[in-house]
């Protein structure tokens, strides 16, 4: 990968796996990216593909018994954060880097006032006393749209929506510099998905967070995102801005992501989705991840591992085929 | 058209669940096997069945052959665990005695899951009335501590050993009835058995091929974890001068006999009690794993 | 929540009441005539005839049922011993302290050995740790709690020396009753309390306050153990009852003048009068602690004042389960 400018974030040949009952799962398989700061970058791909555990390999907050990072750099502002002790990493998480889960219901202390939990952030990285974290945890609230009286009460006592507001003001009470979104409105219906997606976007743009954000809903990347990762087993098989990949898509997986999306304009009378499945990821096939389900597979394809190619400046194909026809 | 289809969505639907159950089965033997505690257990166990069988083939001494030169002797060569205060060989009336235990557990335990699995079975398909009649029955059982219950049923019935059984039986079967009544709810919304009422199945075939089959796991770590708290009642119940009494060699029966003489002759406290405990102690070992290896995900 | 209050009182009085019932109506059919036993061998026909007319036993079912329920319920009346004619009543209260003195030692002592062992377990899954503490808490609920009562007199009393084996004197007197009948009480409660911990191990919120930057041992004690705990309460209640009927064997063994050593004296010469009324008594003691530890439980949760009718069906299941 180009290192020109100094990047704010960058990942270099991250490997992550997951060991269960002796066998061993290649969740993440040498994955590298860079983040410009201020800007948004888009994980994609379908459910399993390794895309949180890029994000909590990041934050290191993966289950250490089953969950190894078996390599990997993280450069944050120049600093490999992978080197760090626990205790420095416990200031550097909140507080600098911070996530937002997928599923709203589950990700708040149910015996917790909302209140309490954003202030509960605020203590922990700033030096200040009980009533300037609750008057800071309120401006946080009212900054997602919930009044003051709810200060005080309890999870169970706010919808889906109102529930991921709360996550969103805890995430960012302490402007972090690195927000990680993990599908944060797959769970959400559709008309508060576009409610929360324009919070997230306006908030970041105010105080200049860079972000990654994971989701499987191009609709969502093409709203949110500067640049786009399409992840795939484990793997980033494709890697550009936006315009780059939505105008000129190289990869056959991402070829078959777009043509998977059911037309607005035309009547089809079938969907296209991509044949076959994702792999097994404690039995990955030798050579390209996607080759069993690719139409353009060769022989090649399938004997060795195949290498990124820089196709224009900045987008970049993981593709026997397309780096024969550069 | 209409045979032919239901036909092949019966045999369609019935593979599957023949198919999911053989692998599941496999899959839970393999579970099962890797535990070792588990595997040790079951061994243990299964040495204690086999000397209870062939007790009368094993056992030096007959359970009630006094040897008036050695009472209360304590352990030695020619009686590995002594002698009781009338010169009975404790080692032998320790092995009958596990008939009566591992009997009184498992028919115990047999009787209150069959009953629970009817009734159970029963107030949660039809529901209703029916099913609320059951539910204040169990209301009213389940207002008597378990020890408690066991205890006034046994003095009413009197010592013996049929009457044991139904004593102990009773105790364990509302919260039985309740268990296999909730997993009977909770299939009961599944898509699967709307297709069987789709194709015309007849109620008792959906029970009884359909549902059975998928609730069976837990109900069997139910069973399984009980026998060990019924023997262990069996034996309070013993201690205290109910349930089984001697002559018979029942092990808290031996206990409570020997506790006035425990200054002199600690052996005759000692096995008996230990006994109970590998006893119990294996079947809840042995429960666990088989726990463990139904359902891998309940584990943690 | 008021509501809440109200519906587990109704509750609380049809469980005494169902508990009444049953007892007696099991003890209707016990064989043998009363009249007869009180008279003794030599009475003549017309003497029991009319003993058995002066007790009532000659009515109906549901009057003798009636009239039992009436007299134990409003004037306090559970009848008198066979034996020694003493009141039921008035021995159960003098022994009930006792025993539920006993019994809430058990419960603080299994509660301060089994919450840390669980803990434990969970925060060391899968390790060591979490191994031993499992095997200790298996032997506690297989060991029948009278035997190890029997070996620790045997080690502590009779070889030693050190504690005495009956009576209620001294302290001293407490060490190995309280022991012997904490034990089930420790193995079921460490391995609940480690199924809490780690179901709540896995939460998303736990996740989510690891993000935040909140410290290891921050998140188990502020963040997984209030909301482990709460399920854990149900049990405890639920121990608290069983203490009372477990100590039925605990005083026998160690001579404890306590409701359970009453029992186990009725049991043995027959004496039924005692053995019903006992019986009803724990049984009423247990639904009110259950009571108590409902009401408990409302104020730790808040979400019960959301949901009661969810969660006290569910305790309900967990309660007739543990």
């Amino acid at each position: 990968m180009s290192e020109d400018k100094k990047m704010f974030l960058s990942v270099k040949d991250l490997v992550v796996e997951y060991t269960s009952s002796g066998e061993i799962i290649h969740a993440v398989n040498g994955v590298s990216f860079n983040l410009e700061e201020g800007k948004t970058l888009g994980l994609v791909g379908e459910t399993g593909a390794g895309k949180t555990s890029i994000a909590k390999a990041i934050m290191r907050i993966l289950p250490d018994p089953p969950a190894k990072i078996r390599k990997g750099e993280i450069l944050l502002d120049g600093e490999d954060i992978m080197k760090l002790q626990e205790k420095e990493m416990l200031k550097i998480r909140g507080n600098k880097i911070t996530m937002i889960f997928q599923d709203p219901m589950t990700a708040l202390n149910p015996v917790m006032t909302v209140g309490q939990q954003i202030a509960e952030g605020i203590m922990l990285h700033n030096a200040v006393s009980k009533g300037d974290a609750r008057s800071r945890a309120i401006e946080m609230l009212k900054m997602v749209g919930i009044t003051e009286e709810r200060y005080d009460e309890y999870p169970f006592q706010f919808s889906g929506g109102m529930k991921q507001r709360v996550v969103i003001a805890m995430a960012l009470a302490c402007n972090p510099r690195l927000l990680l979104a993990d599908e944060p409105t797959t769970a959400l219906d559709v008309t508060i998905q576009a409610q929360v997606l324009e919070m997230i976007s306006e908030l970041k743009q105010r105080l200049n967070t860079s972000m990654i954000l994971i989701t499987h809903d191009l609709g969502v990347v093409a709203e949110m995102c500067d640049d786009v990762a399409i992840v795939y087993a484990g793997e980033i098989v494709e890697y550009g801005n936006k315009r780059d990949i939505f105008k000129h898509p190289l990869h056959p997986y991402t070829l078959g992501l777009f043509r998977s999306l059911p037309s607005l304009v035309s009547d089809e009378p079938r969907l296209h989705p991509i044949d076959g499945m994702p792999p097994d990821p404690s039995n990955l096939p030798k050579g390209c991840a996607f080759s069993p389900r690719c139409p353009h597979a060769t022989e090649a394809c399938r004997q060795h591992a195949i290498s990124q190619v820089e196709v224009t400046p900045g987008h970049y194909c993981r593709c026997i085929k397309i780096k024969q026809e550069v | 058209m209409d045979k032919k289809m239901k036909e092949n969505a019966d045999a369609a639907s019935s593979a599957g669940v023949r198919q999911k159950k053989e692998s599941f089965s496999r899959q839970t033997m393999k579970r099962l096997c890797k535990n070792k505690v588990a595997v040790f257990a079951l061994i243990m166990l299964a040495i204690l069945v086999l000397l209870a069988v062939f007790a009368p083939l094993i056992t030096p001494y007959g359970y009630e052959e006094m040897d008036y030169m050695n009472i209360n002797a304590g352990p030695s060569l020619k009686h590995w665990f002594g002698t009781d205060a009338i010169g009975r060989d404790v080692l032998s009336r320790l092995i009958y005695g596990g008939r009566y235990s591992l009997t009184l557990g498992l028919s115990a335990s047999l009787l209150s899951t069959v009953l629970a699995i009817i009734i159970g079975s029963i107030a949660g398909y039809y529901g209703g009335w029916i099913d609320n009649i059951i539910l204040r029955i169990c209301d009213v059982i389940q207002a008597v501590p378990g020890m408690l219950l066991a205890i006034v049923l046994s003095a009413v019935m009197g010592s013996g050993f049929i009457n044991t059984i139904i004593a102990l039986a009773i105790g364990g079967t509302p919260s039985a009835i309740r268990l296999t009544r909730s997993m009977i709810l909770s299939v009961r919304g599944e898509e699967y058995l709307e297709a069987a009422v789709s194709i015309n199945c007849s109620s008792a075939r959906i029970m009884f091929r359909r549902i059975l089959p998928n609730i069976l796991s837990p109900i069997i770590v139910n069973v399984t974890m009980g026998i060990g708290s019924i023997i262990m009642l069996a034996s309070s119940l013993s201690f205290l001068g109910l349930g089984v009494q001697p002559p018979l060699p029942e092990w808290g029966a031996m206990l409570s006999a020997g506790r006035n003489s425990i200054r002199n002759y600690p052996h005759l406290t000692i096995f008996p009690g230990l006994i109970i405990f590998i006893t119990c102690l294996c079947i809840n070992l042995f429960g666990d794993g088989l726990r463990d290896a139904m359902d891998p995900k309940l584990k943690d | 929540m008021r509501n809440y209050i109200l519906k587990r009182l109704v509750m609380t009085v049809f469980v005494v009441i169902s508990a009444a019932f049953l007892i007696f109506t099991i003890m209707y059919f016990i064989p043998g005539d009363p009249a007869r036993l009180l008279l003794g061998t030599e009475a003549t026909v017309e003497q029991i005839e009319a003993k058995r007319e002066a007790m009532g036993l000659n009515d109906p079912y549901l009057i003798r049922l009636g009239r039992y329920l009436y007299d134990a319920f409003i004037k306090f009346d559970l009848g008198d011993s066979w034996y020694t004619g003493v009141p039921v009543i008035t021995e159960l209260s003098n022994r009930l302290p006792r025993t539920v003195f006993l019994g809430c030692m058990c419960v603080i002592v299994s509660v301060v050995v089994a919450l840390p062992l669980g803990i434990t377990a969970a925060v060391h899954h899968n390790k060591w740790q979490d191994r031993a503490c499992m095997v200790l808490a298996m032997a506690c609920v297989s060991m029948p709690d009278f035997w190890l009562a029997l070996m620790m007199v045997l080690v502590f009393s009779l070889h030693l020396g050190l504690l005495p084996s009956f009576g209620i004197e001294s302290w001293q007197c407490y060490i190995l009753p309280v022991i012997a009948g904490s034990l089930q009480g420790i193995g079921q409660l460490a391995r609940q309390t480690r199924s809490s911990m780690l179901d709540v191990y896995r939460s998303d919120y736990v996740t989510t306050a690891r993000a935040k930057g909140v410290a290891e041992k921050k998140v188990i004690y502020q963040h997984m153990l209030p909301n482990a705990l709460i399920p854990v309460i149900t049990i405890i209640g639920g121990q608290f009852g069983r203490c009372v009927a477990g100590t039925i064997v605990i005083e026998q063994v160690f001579s404890m003048p306590g409701i359970g050593s009453y029992l186990s004296t009725a049991i043995n010469s027959r004496d039924y009068p005692i053995l019903q009324g006992s019986i009803i008594v724990m049984a009423i003691f247990v639904a009110l602690v259950m009571l108590a530890v409902d009401l408990v439980y409302a104020y730790v949760d808040p979400r019960i004042k959301a949901q009661y009718v969810a969660q006290s069906k569910r305790r309900r299941r967990v309660k007739q389960n543990g």
